[in-house]
Formats: C-alpha cells, sequence, structure tokens
C-alpha cells in the first residue's frame, strides 16, 4: 500500500514538472522572429541552383542574390540587385551585366563576375537538375556554357545566346532563384564526390541574401536568421525566419490562434472566410500566377474531338458557384490562358453558366444524349484551398447536368502525370504554376503544341496557333505583342481544349503583429519591408 | 533439438524471409503505373530532360539488372539514394527511425501501464461492474478509428483548451537537443537539457496516448483473459482455502504466470504499431518511419519504399523471431514441431 | 453482452438491407448553397462542405461497410483455408514453402501492405479491399494447417482411409467441420479490424474515392471542419465504432461460446 501511494506521489510531481511549459533560447527574441507553420515536406534541396519546390526556392529567394529581381510585387519591371545595369543587344541574342562593386557574401568574400559564371555552370552540370531547363531552353547546356556566359572583367559579365530569347522572360529567369548566385570560393571548398558542393548546400548557405541558412531538418524545420554582411540593402527588422512544418491545415490553424505562429500558408478557402470575422487576425491576399483548369483530349474521347462539344463543356460549369461556395471567393474569374498580373492577361469572360446553350451544343457536335469520360485528378488540395476530391465532385455534378457522365478517378500525381505525359488521359483536372514571370511561360506550354507541353499532352495540334506564341515569345512588352496573346486568347476560347475555372488567390492567415505584408506570386515574402510589434 | 539450434535455424528462416520481402516489394515498385522521375522533376520538365534524369538515376536498366544492382549494394549497407529527398537512404532512416522508435516505445508504455492494471482489476471482480466498465473501455479502445480519435483529441486539447502543446516532437522554439540516439526525449535526458526533455514529454503524450489506447484494449482483454485461467487453477484454489492472507502470495504469483501470453502479445504489438503510426505520424506532423513510408509510396521514390519496407519488415520479423525464441524457450514442447 | 453486439450487429445489417428505403435525400446530390449547415429536421445529420445530406451519406456507407467487411473475410477464408489445409495435408515441401510465404505476407503491418498494393492496382475500394484480403489470408491459413496437423493422425481418419476414403472425401468430411470453430472465431474478431482498415485507407487516400459515401473518407473529408461543423466527420466516426464494436462484442462472444469446445480438441 505504501510503496502505491509514493509511486502515485512520484508521478503526480512528475506530471506537475512536465506540465509546466517550458521557456526558449535564441539568438533573437519574438519581436524580431517571425515564424510561419506551412507543409515543407516538398522541400527536396536548398541549394539554390538544384531547388525547384516552393518551399526550396522561397527559402533560397532570402538566402541568394540575383542579378536583377523583382521590387515589391511589380513583376512586368526588373531591377538592379547585384547587376546595377545592363544592355540588350538589338537581336536580343546577348545581355551585358555590370556588376555593382563591393557586394559580399555572407562569408565575407566578395563578389564578382567569376561567381555569376560559375552558378551558371551548376545549373547545367548538376545532375537530375528538374530548374535546368529554364537555361537550357535558351540554348545554353553543359557543353556551351562556358562559351556562352564569360566574364570581360571582374565585373561585367556577357551571356552570348545562341537564338533569340524574350529579353522579358530571359530578365526574370535572371531573377529566378535558379539562377541564386553562388559564392564559389566557399562552395568549391566543399564539393565532395563530384556533387559541385550541392550536399553541403543543404545545411549551409553561402549567398549574398539577407539571410542566412541556420538549420534546415527534414519535415520539421527551416530556419534563417539575418546575414551580417548583407550590403545589398538597409539591413531587415526581421531577424529571425522559422518555417515551421506543419501538415494539416487544421493544425495551423489552431496555432496561429494560441500565437504559436505569425502566418499560417495553407489554410483553406472556408478556414480564411472565417478568419476574415476574428479581430487578431487578417488575411492577406493577392493573385497567384497560376490557374486551375480542365483539360479535354481531342483524340481520346471522340466528343472531345468536335470544338463544339469542348464548347459546351465551357458553357455546362457553374464558374460563379465553384469560385463563391467551394473557394469562399479565394479566387478570381479567368478564362484565358494568361492570368492577372501578367502582360498579355485578358479580363474577357466569354463563358457563362448555361446549360441549355451546353445541351444544344452538344447535340450539334452529334451527341444529343451526351457520352461517358474519365476525369483524372490528384489527391490533395487545388490551388485557393478547395480539396480536389470537392472540386472534381462538382464538375462530375455540372457536366451530369447536361448529359455528360464523369468518372472520377482520384490517383497519386505521379501516376496522373506519367499517363497525361503519355498522352493517355481522357480529361484532366490540374493547375498550372508559374515559373518567370514572363507571359510566354503560359502561352507555350498551352498554345504550342510543338513544345510537348500541355496542348501537346492533349493531342491538340493546332499550326497557327503554335505560330502565333513563338512569334509573340520573342518580342518585347508592345502592343503588338499583346494584340497577339489577345488572338491566342480567342482561339484558345473558341477551339481549345482548356476549359480555364479560376485563377487561385494566395491567401495567408496572418497575426496582426505582422504589419507590411508585401509578397508577390512568385517570391512570396519580401521579409525586407516586414515589422513585427 | 536444442534451443540454440532452433534459435539458428529461426534466424536463418528470418534472413530467408527478409530477402522475399525485398524481392516482393521491388517487383511492387517497380509494376507501379506511376513515374517517379516525373514525380521528382515536376510537370514542367521537358520531355527531353525527363529522359535525361531517369539515365542518371538508372532507371532505364532492364528490371533484374536493376535488382541485381540494388542487391550488391545491399551488401554493402547502401540503400540507394532517395529520389524525393536527394541523399542516401540510409541518412533518411537514420533520421526518421529514433522518431518513431520513440513515439511507439512511449505507445506501448502507455497501453501496458493502462492495460496490465485495467485487466487485472477486470478479472479480479469478474463480472461486477469495475469488469463490464473495464471490458466496455476494451472494446471500445479496439473499435474507435484512430484517426478520428486523434484529430478529436488535438482540436480539443490544443486547440480549445490549450492543455497540451500542438504538433511536433518539440516547440518551434526549443532548441534541439545533440543528436546522440536521435531520440528528442532520451537525447534531452542524456544531455542533461531539462527544458527540452520537458517540451518533448508534454510533446509526446498525446501520440503516445492516441497510438496506444488501441493496443491498451488489447492488452487489458489478454490480460484479463489469462489471468482468469490462471485463477482457475488447482494451485490457486488450494491457496484459496489456506485463508485470505495467502491471495496476495497468489496475485503476485498468478499474475506473474499470466503475464507470459500478455508479453508476447506486448511484443507483436510493438511490431505491428508502425500500421497506427502512419495515421498517427501524419497528424501530429511526427517525423518518423510511418510518415516516411507513406510519402515514399505517394512518390514513388523507389529506393525510399525498397528501404522503408525493408526496415518495416526487420523490425516486425525481429518482434516475431525474439517472441518465438522466448516462448521456446518457455515451453520446449514447441522446439519439436 | 454478446447479446448487446449481436442486437447492434443486426441493427446495422438491416440497415445495410433496407438502405435505399431509409436514406431521405440523395447521397450524392450537392446543395452548395446550403453547404456546412448543421443538424435539422429535414438533415438530422446535418450538411457537408458540398452540400451533401450526411444522414443519407452514412446510412449509403452501412452498405458499402457491411459488404466490404463480409467480402473481405469470405475471401481471405476460402483462400487462406485452402493453402493452410493444402500445405498440412502434404507436408514436406508444400508446408515449408507455405509457411515462408505467410511468414512474407505476415513481416507486414497490414496498413503499409494494403497501402502498397494500393498505390499500385491503383486507389480505390475493390483494390484496398483486395489488399486487406492479401495482408488478412496468412491468419486462416495458419489455423487450418493447425488443425489439420492436429486431426491428421487421430484414428478415425485412418479408419476412413482403411475403408478406402479418398484424401478428399477425408478433407471434406472430417477436417473442414471441425476446422470451422477456429475459422469462425477468427473471422469475426477479425472483420471489426478490416472495417477499420478499410476506413483507415479510404482516410489517406488510398481506397473508396470521391464521391462515394465511405465512413473513413467521409471523415477525410470533413477534418477540415472539425472544430466548427463537427458534425460532417462526427457522425461516420461514430458509425465506424458503434459498428466495429458490435462485431467485437459479437466475436468475443463466439469465442467464449466455442471456447469449451477447442480446449477439448487440443
Amino acid at each position: 500500500m505504501r510503496r502505491f501511494l509514493v509511486g502515485t506521489l512520484v508521478c503526480v510531481l512528475f506530471g506537475a514538472w512536465a506540465g509546466v511549459p517550458g521557456g526558449f533560447a535564441a539568438n533573437y527574441g519574438p519581436q524580431q522572429t517571425v515564424v510561419i507553420a506551412h507543409d515543407i515536406t516538398d522541400a527536396v534541396t536548398l541549394d539554390p541552383n538544384l531547388a525547384y519546390e516552393l518551399s526550396g526556392t522561397v527559402t533560397d529567394h532570402q538566402l541568394y542574390s540575383n542579378l536583377v529581381t523583382f521590387v515589391r510585387g511589380n513583376l512586368t519591371q526588373p531591377r538592379p540587385q547585384v547587376a546595377q545595369s545592363w544592355d540588350v543587344s538589338p537581336d536580343s541574342r546577348t545581355y551585358t551585366f555590370h556588376l555593382k562593386h563591393g557586394v559580399v557574401f555572407s562569408s565575407g568574400n566578395p563578389l564578382t563576375a567569376d561567381d555569376v559564371i560559375y552558378t551558371f555552370q551548376r545549373v547545367v552540370n548538376l545532375p537530375k537538375d528538374p530548374a535546368s531547363w529554364l537555361i537550357t531552353q535558351m540554348g545554353v547546356d553543359d557543353k556551351s556554357v562556358l562559351s556562352a556566359v564569360k566574364a570581360t572583367d571582374p565585373y561585367t559579365l556577357v551571356v552570348a545566346l545562341p537564338k533569340p530569347f524574350s529579353p522579358g522572360a530571359f530578365l526574370s529567369i535572371m531573377a529566378n532563384p535558379v539562377t541564386g548566385i553562388v559564392d564559389s570560393k566557399t562552395v568549391k571548398a566543399h564539393v565532395q564526390n563530384n556533387d559541385w558542393g550541392s550536399n553541403w548546400l543543404n545545411d549551409h548557405s553561402a549567398g549574398s541574401g539577407p539571410y542566412e541558412l541556420v538549420k534546415w531538418e527534414r519535415q520539421v524545420t527551416i530556419e534563417i536568421e539575418a546575414n551580417p554582411h548583407y550590403n545589398l540593402g538597409p539591413a531587415p527588422s526581421i531577424k529571425r525566419i522559422i518555417f515551421s512544418n506543419i501538415i494539416e491545415n487544421t493544425v495551423q490553424r489552431e496555432m496561429l490562434g494560441r500565437g504559436d505562429v505569425d502566418i499560417a500558408w495553407d489554410l483553406s478557402a472556408s478556414q480564411l472566410d472565417a478568419l476574415k470575422h476574428e479581430a487578431k487576425f487578417y488575411v492577406a491576399q493577392t493573385p497567384d500566377l497560376s490557374m486551375q483548369y480542365l483539360g479535354m483530349d481531342v483524340k481520346n474521347v471522340p466528343a472531345f474531338g468536335k470544338p463544339a462539344a469542348r464548347q459546351a463543356v465551357k458553357y455546362a460549369i457553374d464558374y460563379d458557384g465553384i469560385i463563391h461556395d467551394l473557394l469562399n471567393g479565394n479566387g478570381l474569374p479567368l478564362q484565358g490562358v494568361i492570368p492577372k498580373g501578367l502582360f498579355g492577361y485578358d479580363a474577357a469572360l466569354p463563358f457563362k453558366h448555361d446549360p441549355a446553350k451546353a445541351k444544344s451544343l452538344l447535340s450539334e457536335a452529334g451527341f444529343p444524349s451526351g457520352f461517358t469520360v474519365e476525369l483524372l485528378t490528384g489527391t490533395g488540395t487545388a490551388a485557393g484551398g478547395v480539396s480536389l476530391g470537392d472540386l472534381a465532385a462538382k464538375i462530375k455534378n455540372d457536366l451530369g447536368a447536361v448529359g455528360i457522365k464523369v468518372n472520377v478517378r482520384q490517383i497519386a500525381s505521379s501516376e496522373m502525370l506519367k499517363t497525361y505525359r503519355a498522352q493517355q488521359a481522357q480529361m484532366v483536372l490540374l493547375g498550372w504554376y508559374v515559373d518567370y514571370p514572363d507571359p510566354d511561360d503560359f502561352a507555350k506550354p498551352f498554345g504550342d503544341y510543338t513544345q510537348k507541353s500541355l496542348a501537346w499532352r492533349l493531342n491538340y495540334a493546332n499550326d497557327p496557333l503554335a505560330k502565333l506564341v513563338d512569334q509573340a515569345a520573342g518580342m518585347q512588352n508592345t502592343p503588338e505583342r499583346a494584340s497577339i496573346y489577345k488572338k491566342v486568347n480567342d482561339i484558345e476560347a473558341q477551339d481549345g481544349p482548356f476549359a480555364v475555372l479560376y485563377q487561385p488567390m494566395i491567401s495567408f492567415g496572418v497575426s496582426k503583429r505582422i504589419q507590411n505584408l508585401v509578397f508577390d506570386p512568385v517570391n512570396y515574402f519580401d521579409f525586407l519591408s516586414m515589422t513585427k510589434q | 533439438m536444442n534451443l540454440l539450434r532452433y534459435v539458428a535455424r529461426r534466424a536463418a528462416l528470418t534472413v530467408f524471409v527478409l530477402f522475399g520481402v525485398t524481392l516482393i516489394t521491388f517487383v511492387i515498385s517497380h509494376v507501379v503505373p506511376a513515374d517517379p522521375v516525373v514525380a521528382y522533376l515536376g510537370e514542367h520538365a521537358p520531355p527531353a530532360l525527363v529522359e535525361k534524369v531517369r539515365h542518371q538515376i538508372g532507371l532505364d536498366r532492364p528490371l533484374p539488372v536493376q535488382y541485381a544492382y540494388y542487391l550488391r549494394d545491399l551488401f554493402h549497407g547502401n540503400l540507394g539514394i532517395s529520389i524525393m529527398d536527394n541523399r542516401p537512404v540510409n541518412q533518411d532512416l537514420r533520421q526518421y527511425l529514433p522518431a518513431t522508435i520513440e513515439l511507439s516505445t512511449a505507445a506501448i508504455l502507455v497501453a501496458i501501464v493502462i492495460g496490465i492494471p485495467t485487466g487485472t482489476i477486470s478479472a479480479l471482480h469478474k463480472d461486477r461492474w469495475p469488469d463490464q466498465i473495464a471490458r466496455v473501455f476494451a472494446l471500445g479502445g479496439t473499435s474507435l478509428p484512430v484517426f478520428y480519435v486523434a484529430l478529436l483529441l488535438l482540436g480539443l486539447l490544443y486547440s480549445r483548451w490549450g492543455v497540451l502543446p500542438g504538433p511536433g516532437q518539440l516547440g518551434i522554439y526549443t532548441q534541439t537537443p545533440p543528436h546522440i540516439t536521435g531520440m528528442v526525449a532520451v537525447d534531452a535526458l542524456l544531455s542533461g537539457d531539462w527544458d527540452a526533455l520537458r517540451d518533448a514529454l508534454r510533446h509526446l503524450v498525446l501520440p503516445a496516448f492516441v497510438l496506444g489506447y488501441y493496443s491498451a484494449g488489447l492488452i487489458t482483454r489478454m490480460t484479463r483473459g489469462s489471468l482468469l485461467e490462471v485463477l482457475r487453477q488447482d494451485y490457486v484454489r488450494t491457496a484459496r482455502a489456506k485463508g485470505v492472507g495467502e491471495q496476495r502470495v497468489v496475485l503476485r504469483h498468478a499474475l506473474r504466470n499470466a503475464l507470459l501470453p500478455t508479453v508476447t502479445v506486448i511484443g507483436l504489438t510493438y511490431g505491428s504499431l508502425l500500421s497506427g503510426a502512419v495515421l498517427t505520424e501524419t497528424i501530429f506532423s511526427w517525423p518518423g518511419l510511418g510518415r516516411y513510408a507513406t510519402n515514399s509510396v505517394t512518390n514513388v521514390d523507389i529506393p525510399a519504399v525498397l528501404g522503408a519496407t525493408l526496415v518495416i519488415a526487420i523490425i516486425y520479423s525481429g518482434a516475431n523471431l525474439f517472441v518465438d525464441i522466448l516462448y521456446a524457450y518457455l515451453d520446449p514442447q514447441i522446439r519439436y514441431t | 453482452m454478446t447479446l448487446a453486439g449481436g442486437i447492434i450487429v443486426l441493427c446495422f445489417l438491416a440497415i445495410a438491407l433496407l438502405g435505399p428505403i431509409l436514406v431521405t435525400q440523395d447521397p450524392i446530390a450537392q446543395d452548395l448553397g446550403h453547404r456546412l449547415t448543421g443538424p435539422s429536421r429535414e438533415h438530422p445529420f446535418g450538411l457537408d462542405s458540398l452540400g451533401r445530406d450526411v444522414f443519407s451519406r452514412v446510412i449509403n456507407g452501412t452498405r458499402i461497410s457491411v459488404v466490404s467487411g463480409a467480402a473481405v473475410v469470405t475471401v481471405a477464408t476460402i483462400f487462406g483455408v485452402a493453402a493452410g489445409m493444402l500445405a498440412g495435408w502434404s507436408g514436406g515441401w508444400w508446408d515449408e514453402a507455405l509457411m515462408r510465404i505467410t511468414d512474407m505476407f505476415l513481416a507486414f503491418p497490414s496498413l503499409v501492405l494494403a497501402m502498397a498494393i494500393s498505390a499500385i492496382l491503383r486507389p480505390n475500394l475493390t483494390n484496398a479491399l483486395l489488399a486487406i484480403a492479401v495482408t488478412s489470408w496468412p491468419a486462416y491459413a495458419r489455423i487450418a494447417r493447425a488443425q489439420v496437423l492436429a486431426l491428421r493422425a487421430r484414428t478415425y481418419i485412418e479408419a476412413a482411409r482403411a475403408q478406402g476414403a479418398t484424401d478428399a472425401v477425408i478433407l471434406l468430411r472430417h477436417l473442414i467441420p471441425n476446422a470451422v470453430a477456429p475459422i469462425l472465431v477468427q473471422s469475426s474478431l477479425d472483420v471489426g479490424n478490416i472495417i477499420l482498415t478499410t476506413a483507415g485507407l479510404s482516410f489517406i487516400g488510398f481506397g473508396a474515392q470521391p464521391p462515394t459515401p465511405e465512413w473513413g473518407l467521409m471523415v477525410s473529408e470533413g477534418r477540415r471542419f472539425l472544430m466548427d461543423q463537427w458534425w460532417i466527420s462526427t457522425f461516420p466516426a461514430l458509425a465506424i465504432l458503434f459498428l466495429v464494436l458490435g462485431f467485437n462484442l459479437l466475436g468475443d462472444g463466439v469465442r467464449d461460446l466455442l471456447d469449451p469446445r477447442l480446449r477439448k480438441l487440443a
């Protein structure tokens, strides 16, 4: 009996000790630390020339500087960062950058043109590099990189491309984390087994950005702290940023509520809606440079071979219902292939929810009693915070109302992509996300089948459209370019195999302690302007 | 045959079984109607890049050749490079396995601490109200869907009432203790970091409880059943006849005998906790093996799938083997079959 | 207790059979305008994120769960018993081989193996059930084999042989009836587990696909709304709880009933 009592007493005391929440120890207090809750399990690497996943690129954008950059959400006008000025040759093939003097890396080493050349080398040479195509599409690969990218002196860099490439696209790729400039001396010192230093860069950063990497514990956390050597601008007031891995958005919401995190990244549409009514939080939103679309294969489904049937689908969809009810307003109407925020965006909405018209178009196409089709989609969440299952169920409903019987198949995205890329799908429900903020990044996949991208996957070969896209690709942002993109959008609407559903918003649930939150859909957070109470 | 030969035979068979496991898993993961290269590179990659990377990973070689390479690497302790993490699978496992061990061990402790006393009380008061309550509790425990309970408890205990901390192994601001075993709570204890230990234990409570209550139900029933059987034995009746004072001695003696089958259940449950761990780890953002296995299946990360299943199979087979040997040691009859 | 279990199970069976009659609304009809509404007289379990009637979905889900459990147990039993009996009767090499194969399947926790198989074959309910059956049969094989081994040496078997009965006849007439008891115990204990595993698989996306009103899938679909619109996840979860509880109680009762007989056989 006595032993039992003693045992219980010990347990109670232990429980009391363990039950009290502890404090924390760190270099910077909560006032200078921002905690962001996000599913960071997509991060594969923090090597800027290798990273392609959102969590990786968003982090690398803070650790590494580029030749040029976009500032405060303005994605049409590149601004100087490491390069103070640049010249473009009239044939859009040669780019000359004049680098600033006195830029240093977090190690203290000075930044010169040789570091930029080394960066380009890494992009085209790193094995299994998903981001390499951004450079190789310009005609620069591992064999030609050293002849294409040269330094005429330590602060002048010349890039000579084998064929003309749109200056808008080129400069936006120069602003992309894939060309984040690495400290070649430091990285070369940590090369193991020919890996170009990639393994070392997963735990350390070697950049000239405002922050440096403190630690990355996979599936757990990414922590970055202010870089004391940063001299490309004023020092940020936020000294420490923690990306805390929280997968369930219900839990993210709970942690936001308790004050354990400052920003919740992956909240659902209804959670965001509810948050708008709370006093201590607000929802920060901006249109994402992406879209959710329904793709129809014109060969695998006989009905979709007829433009009238494709149009019928576009009339059958309840766009407003999706945006208001499923997305809780967390999306914008969009029916063109270029999203809002980019040059060439077309605000026209040629299709309204009209089941009667859809039915008559189906009869016109020769399918008065409808047909059956299989819809492939992934598991998880669509852009804007609605579950793909719910969205697919809604589409099934809408199309069912005009006689098209849809069988939804939700499968792992890797399997779906395999089928889609092999041109074997019937109908797909997917999103398309920006790589770099030039309209060509959208027009090419949706319009030019010779690129073997989206249009090709749906067996949609339209030569005049492809030629238009190609023509606009090399142009600068002139009224002529705008009119070509208008034509592209018109053709896509009338004839194309894509039913664009909406443009999602990027939304965060934010604590009111965070102020001056500026972000854009390419690089996400601008921590330099952010402040915290 | 004597014990040593039995152990050797069983161990050899286990190794053979594990080989079979690798072969099955290898075939399975290559028959998948999904493309791991495309999964890794993403949607935007042009076909030329996809083929280039496929060659770099070695997935364009014929299947038997790939399996041969895999076995050769396996003999050197090399489990390949994880596609989704871009680093050796060994490193992945070294990071994620301790977390699952920590969680499973805590869960088993919870299950034992709840299960054995409950089962004992239940047996001693058979058919009276403590027994009824305990049996409903045990049955309820094995009937509840664990994913729902996890979500519910997390929502109530963390969000509504703030009694327990959120998901993860440690709080956001807590410094991770130095890596000794990889198990956060143990490392904190070993390095004398009391704040981290306290934080780690607080984070362990909810996932361990959620994972353990199902096993608690099983252990309760097992303890009750075997104790009842033992209590029916002759020597117990004799002891009772001798007087009430003897009952305490009997109880301890009986309990010890009754615990034998329970111990085997515990051993088997420990191995199977990895199933429940998949769901629990996801909901609590616990960076363990179950979640790693799920992710690698979803991402078609073949080396990771092979590595994770191999480790899971080893643990499970190891638990089975241990239990079998324990039984053989205690019951010589079994060795002769 | 067993009686309670039996009653519960019978209730659910009745619901499963009567399904379509009890259902008040179309389980997949969407009503986006009224989504996320709470329980009311018209919708006793409320509406989910697409405005579907949760009550009707739960009722429909009963049929799915009951049939799933029954199907898996049947398939696993037939296949497992056949394999186990063959092994036990043939002995020697066949026996060893079968035992190793069952060991291999037993080396996996069922959820992980079911997940992997489901992923290969494409996630849908049928494949998930197939996967679970694959992980369940070894137990029955072992039981059947043990029974066969135990009974093989019995005198009445020798007598039957002496009378000229063929192996097949012996198997059917004598061995199978005696094996029924432990197999029945195992299956009644298994059904509950199978239903839980099916729900678990559907929860993580490897089982039933939308808009199927499968309970595990429903809990998953409602999880983002758990704190505010609790009814979407809670009612399906309760349904799982009660059905599994019913089967567990029933299984316990069956085991208690057949237990003394088991001991006599051993």
